[in-house]
């Protein structure tokens, strides 16, 4: 059974792993600690959730999905306020991001819901858009820009993929762009400044523009070959803000130039790469879903942080996946990967063709998928 | 999917994939390696501060170790705008303005331009400093610097403040020693790179360097501030005696050529250039081109004497006239003399006979000894600023134009020139080069290295100098006679006209002395120059009357300084 697994998804996995308690460790030693704890139970977790029969998370999706509002809701409740967010929480001891764990659990009951059927219809838009809204409009509120977007990009990737009609898609992409002209009146007043910031860092050096103009100046020291492991000064000497999270990338760039980045963008390409053929040869509409969804989502994750990082997209507090410090993003990543793993694991030996015929060699043998 | 074909979609999906990449691609390589270096500097810039190590400046010495010119520390007074809150400026303007005496609305202008930095006073002395620092004011700051000080003077300026020159607030001396010496003075500021945090902490992070800084070397000079002092004190009140406009003195040691002192009247005070009048800063002593006039006939007639042409009893005609090359030159009386020694020539200070001399032994051995007295070229003196006049090729010159020379007038030198020339003769015949450094840094100065260079004879030295006591004994120089020294003391009048216009002025003079004593084993060779004395006649602008007591003064303070004894007859 092990052998069926996807090595490459997995070394490619613990390259990212490895660069990112790398990169920790040259910024704070401290986060560095807590993230390898992290590592240690996510590793865990990843082969369980791997050996587990993801078919069998397909039922109990109603439940999971009430739990990720439950999660939301507490937060908002009982949390407490860091960066302008109320965004953490504290459950035995351990700081938990809800909105991280959220987005595998909204995940799974968003695929398990379009799983029901074969194809997506207008009902099907409406419900998914029902279903989606609680938990995206939850952590618009906390505020999280970032998490809030990951939501919507999934919901559309999802319908997307789930072969919404053209229209309907058309319709909601329309929506988008008479809304983000908007965006400036309807965000809050700290994300409408990010937004006008992100727009020209010049307006403010010292203030809100501070972190974009230093992640550029320590993106752009880097240089080609960078400044080496543990040598980037304007994350060593902590000119870099939020440098383990938000901007951890800036601090990579910097210490392993343009080489280092282009290889963890390498990196993160054979990972979206993997999760789009497990997509591919998924044994059954949920486990494609899920394995779709997966790359939806770290695909919006990875563009985000880094476009944020490189100036491309305005600052919305999201972690890098897998680099960045927070053991509850990497933990919701491993797990959402391990289930990935646990959808190819269960492909079928033999699947059907583009014209649904088994395809066979000469030989009589039967080509296998991947 | 409704016959939409999903291979359609997945191809657009890796196409957005593509597209973000390549973005995120693009900006990179457009920071990492186009922007790479003007990033890299800013970051340096905010994280490394290069902090400047400043070298002292040397010190500068009299002979006997006396400091001339020594740094103290002073305050400048600075604000920094943007950290004074808005209700404070008020308070802030009106504190400073009552411990500084700063302009109050002024400062509230400053106060109120949101800059980083301003001064608000530079250079304050530390009771006010203190002051400022209880006050504990909101974004005044104090810099400590280093300022240079000098002596009082022995005139309404510093201590031979012309000589010296001055340091001005960049660190850089100006004229004088402080500006020929400023390499060596200054030594070599160095630096140190710290690293900060975001914070603005000091961290002890990477590559830190420090470059020691090299202090600057104290000089030793071979002035006297004593005699400094005296001479710039008697200098001052001959000048205004005479209603002269300006007057200078230089005094050499006769056997090394170090300057002993080096006076300029009018003068200013070093410590406060900035508020003293430009005109006076400048030296006049190396810096001025004159006519030397009569002190010139020494020149002349020890040339004439050393190359045999000419011997000091030998006598000629001086009908108080001489024709050359159509010009007639005539004898300050206008008188006939009949038959005169040479000696005579230079006691009377005889045009004629500085002529005939001249004609004796002929242009091209007068032109010769010109060379070898150091009129060819600058003294070389190692004082900032030196001005001169290379001699003209001898083809150049007309038989009229030598026997003007002959007794001084259109010739331009500078009185280093002058006196070290004049030296000559006190020095055995030998060339002393005129300096005023002994010393570098504990070295001895190299421009000294080298030999001195036989001019005249040691014969026609002793000569020419037993001439001069003759003047001083019998002849014009009568003026300087200092007490006890009559018959132990050497030395020579000068009264040049001032060209003005292309001619001759009647009433603009330099009235100037020279001399040297004791006469046979002389400590000091020294000439006066006084510029434009106004006494109300010719006779009484002359250098006997006008400079010859300057000159007198000056030496009687030498020898109560230096204890000086008249020769043993």
């Amino acid at each position: 059974m092990v052998r069926r697994a996807d090595l490459t998804q997995a070394l490619t996995l613990a390259a990212l792993v490895v660069l990112g308690l790398m990169t920790l460790f040259s910024t704070s030693r401290a986060d560095f600690a807590s993230q390898v704890g992290g590592v240690a139970a996510g590793l865990l977790l990843y082969v369980a959730a791997a050996a587990f029969d993801y078919r069998r998370l397909q039922p109990a999706a109603p439940y999971l999905y009430g739990l990720a509002l439950l999660l939301l809701i507490t937060v908002e409740v009982a949390g407490h306020t860091a960066y302008g967010a109320q965004r953490w929480m504290r459950v035995a001891g351990l700081q938990v991001e809800p909105s991280e764990i959220a987005k595998l659990l909204v995940l799974v009951a968003l695929a398990a819901f379009l799983a029901r059927r074969e194809t997506a219809g207008r009902r099907e838009v409406l419900m998914l858009g029902v279903l989606g809204l609680p938990p995206t409009l939850l952590v618009l509120y906390q505020p999280d820009l970032g998490t809030a977007i990951v939501f919507a990009s999934l919901l559309l990737g999802l319908l997307f993929l789930a072969g919404a009609p053209r229209l309907v898609l058309a319709s909601i992409l329309a929506g988008v762009a008479v809304a983000v002209p908007l965006l400036p009146h309807l965000l809050r007043g700290y994300q409408r400044q990010r937004l006008q910031i992100f727009l020209d860092p010049s307006q403010d050096p010292l203030g809100a523009g501070y972190n974009l103009i230093q992640a550029r100046i320590a993106v752009g020291s880097g240089g080609i070959f960078g400044q080496g492991w543990l040598h980037g000064l304007q994350g060593q000497l902590g000119y870099i803000p939020e440098r383990t999270s938000d901007f951890v990338f800036a601090v990579y760039a910097e210490e392993f130039g343009l080489l280092g980045s282009l290889l963890l963008l390498g990196l993160f390409t054979i990972l979206l790469y993997r999760v789009a053929r497990a997509a591919a040869v998924a044994p059954d509409r949920f486990g494609f879903l899920l394995c779709a969804g997966a790359a939806v989502i770290l695909f919006t994750q990875v563009v985000q942080n880094i476009g944020m990082n490189v100036g491309l997209t305005p600052i919305a507090g999201i972690p890098l996946p897998f680099i960045s410090h927070g053991r509850s993003a990497l933990l919701t990543y491993l797990v959402m990967l391990g289930l990935v793993q646990s959808v190819v694991l269960r492909r079928p030996l033999v699947s059907p063709g583009p014209a649904g015929r088994v395809p066979l060699t000469e030989s009589g043998t039967i080509r296998l998928p991947v | 999917m409704r016959g939409d074909n999903p291979r359609l979609r997945v191809i657009a999906l890796t196409l957005l994939i593509l597209l973000t990449a390549g973005a995120i691609w693009g900006r990179l390589v457009y920071w990492q390696v186009l922007q790479h270096g003007e990033l890299s500097k800013w970051a340096a810039g905010q994280y490394q501060k290069v902090v400047p190590l400043p070298a002292t400046r040397g010190v500068l010495y009299d002979r006997d170790l006396r400091p001339l010119a020594v740094n103290t520390t002073v305050y400048s007074v600075f604000v920094s705008p943007a950290a004074v809150p808005p209700d404070q400026r008020a308070p802030v303007a009106t504190a400073l303005t009552q411990i500084l005496g700063v302009d109050h609305d002024l400062l509230l202008g400053t106060l109120a331009s949101g800059r980083q930095f301003a001064y608000v006073a530079r250079r304050q002395a530390k009771e006010k400093a203190d002051q400022v620092q209880a006050a504990a004011l909101p974004g005044v700051g104090l810099e400590p610097e280093q300022q240079r000080s000098y002596l009082p003077g022995g005139s309404d300026g510093s201590l031979a403040a012309n000589l010296l020159g001055y340091v001005n607030v960049d660190g850089q001396g100006q004229y004088g020693v402080e500006g020929f010496y400023d390499a060596r003075l200054a030594g070599k500021a160095g630096y140190k790179t710290t690293y900060r945090d975001a914070a603005g902490r000091e961290i002890a992070l990477g590559p830190s360097k420090t470059v020691d800084p090299v202090n600057g070397s104290d000089l030793v000079l071979s002035l006297d501030a004593n005699i400094q002092y005296a001479a710039e004190q008697a200098l001052a009140a001959g000048v205004k005696a005479n209603q002269g406009e300006s007057g200078s003195v230089i005094i050499m040691d006769p056997h090394t050529g170090g300057i002993i002192a080096w006076a300029d009247y009018p003068t200013y005070n070093a410590n406060s250039y900035a508020s003293s009048n430009p005109a006076t800063i400048k030296d006049r002593v190396a810096a001025d081109l004159y006519e030397p006039g009569s002190v010139m006939k020494v020149v002349t007639l020890a040339g004439a004497l050393d190359a045999h042409a000419i011997t000091p009893t030998a006598t000629i005609q001086d009908p108080g006239y001489v024709d050359v090359g159509g010009f007639r030159i005539r004898d300050w009386d206008l008188k006939n003399h009949g038959t005169v020694t040479y000696t005579r020539v230079l006691e009377e200070s005889y045009n004629v006979g500085a002529v005939k001399a001249e004609q004796a032994e002929g242009g091209t051995n007068y032109y010769r000894y010109l060379q070898s007295f150091g009129f060819n070229a600058a003294s070389a003196v190692d004082v900032a600023g030196e001005q001169s006049a290379p001699l003209r090729p001898l083809e150049q010159w007309r038989d009229s134009e030598l026997a003007t020379a002959a007794f001084g007038q259109g010739i331009a030198v500078n009185m280093v020139q002058m006196a070290a020339a004049l030296n000559v003769v006190a020095n055995g015949g030998k060339y002393a080069q005129p300096h005023v450094v002994e010393r570098i840094g504990g070295q001895p100065n190299p421009m000294l290295g080298a030999p001195q260079r036989q001019v005249i004879a040691p014969d026609t030295a002793a000569q020419m100098n037993k001439m001069m006591q003759s003047v001083v004994m019998h002849g014009s120089g009568y003026t300087a006679r200092v007490q006890g020294f009559e018959t132990d003391e050497a030395g020579k009048t000068g009264t040049s006209q001032m060209p003005e216009n292309g001619q001759y002025s009647i009433d603009h003079v330099w009235a100037s002395y020279a001399g040297f004593l004791p006469a046979d084993n002389p400590r000091f060779t020294m000439l006066v120059v006084v510029r434009k004395p106004n006494n109300g006649s010719f006779d009484h602008n002359e250098g006997y009357y006008v400079s010859a007591p300057i000159w007198k003064a000056i030496a009687q303070a030498i020898i109560l300084q230096w204890r000086i004894t008249p020769d043993p007859r």
